[in-house]
């Protein structure tokens, strides 16, 4: 039975992990009922505790042909820098739970749908910042924008956002002149590892 | 701390305080203060920096330094003179100060009124937060 069973096991292990037992990448897990492709994308990245130190974060005006790497990664994309970025919003899938609750047995929950996240990003006010400049300019249009985050491994995650509001922070003696832009995330975020 | 050279450069070059007169030699940045050191004397002191930390920290930092200025007198009417110009000499300072970008200076606590008997000295200081970038 085990001899039947290993050749099995082998394809179904290939199938789930692919690439990502190449040298550098933990071996991938995938949840039961998620796809190969994304899951493996997701989890192909840090392996160890990391922090938010030195990330970069890049604005464009232009979105993608496809929201995927290829998509972002192309040369139609020109990106700015966002200078001086003090603050930014939580990001990826976080879903409402409802309730309901039958005289008898257990509570009911279902999911809703997921909300891709966002909040306030703060910066330093710099108002001949490049990348500053485009996130204005998103705060005052409906349009949505391309954000990419380069974090200090070389890991990117590329969002589509819109900018609601570009304000400046409360004056009081001794603070420093920040603005704060209200960014929120409408897909599912790209996650590229690091090369 | 560069926060304590920006408040010494401008002390130094700080016509109504030189003429008191508080002699430039005696203006220091530090806890040096050399024998025969003459009163009134002005040590500029680095207490403390913070730094305004931005999540990609980039080629300049942003500093929140408190700076003391310490005034050593034997004229008790002289240190509060004192006191008074070197807080007009150093507020609503913006711009380049001795090779750094001053992003403002703003007051803090003043201290007590100190005296020392064997010597007859009084000492009486004031601290100011200097935000600059370098």
């Amino acid at each position: 039975m085990k001899r039947k069973m290993k050749p099995l096991f082998s394809a179904v292990r290939k199938w789930l992990f692919g690439d990502t037992l190449k040298a550098g990448f933990a071996p991938v897990v995938c949840p039961p009922g998620m796809q190969p492709t994304p899951c493996q994308q997701q989890q192909a990245g840090h392996t160890d505790a990391a922090a938010y130190s030195e990330s970069s974060y890049y604005i464009s005006a232009t979105l993608p042909d496809s929201y995927d790497e290829a998509g972002y990664e192309s040369t139609d994309l020109v990106w700015a820098e966002i200078g001086q970025v003090v603050k930014f919003p939580a990001y990826g899938s976080m879903q409402e739970i409802n309730k309901i609750s039958p005289i008898k047995g257990a509570i009911k929950k279902v999911k809703r749908t997921a909300d891709y996240g966002g909040g306030d990003m703060q910066v330093v006010d710099l108002p001949q910042d490049a990348g500053q400049i485009i996130a204005k300019a998103a705060s005052a249009s409906s349009n949505h924008y391309s954000i990419k985050v380069v974090y200090a491994d070389g890991e990117t995650h590329y969002l589509d956002v819109i900018v609601a509001g570009w304000q400046k922070t409360e004056a009081a003696s001794g603070e420093f002149m920040l603005r704060t832009a209200k960014v929120e995330v409408n897909k599912a975020p790209v996650e590229v590892a690091a090369a | 701390m560069s926060g304590t050279l920006i408040v010494r450069t401008l002390l130094v070059a700080d016509a109504p305080l030189l003429a008191v007169p508080v002699s430039a030699t005696w203006i220091r940045a530090g806890v040096d203060l050399p024998l025969k050191t003459e009163s009134p004397a002005i040590l500029v002191l680095g207490v403390g920096s913070v730094p305004f930390n931005r999540i990609k920290a980039g080629a300049t930092q942003i500093h929140s330094e408190r700076v003391q200025v310490y005034v050593l007198s034997r004229d008790y009417e002289q240190i509060k003179t004192i006191l008074r110009l070197v807080r007009a000499a150093v507020l609503d300072t913006h711009g380049t100060v001795a090779g750094f970008n001053v992003i403002d200076i703003t007051l803090d606590v003043e201290s007590p009124e100190l005296r020392d008997e064997p010597t007859g000295l009084m000492a009486q200081s004031r601290d100011f937060i200097v935000r600059w970038t370098g």
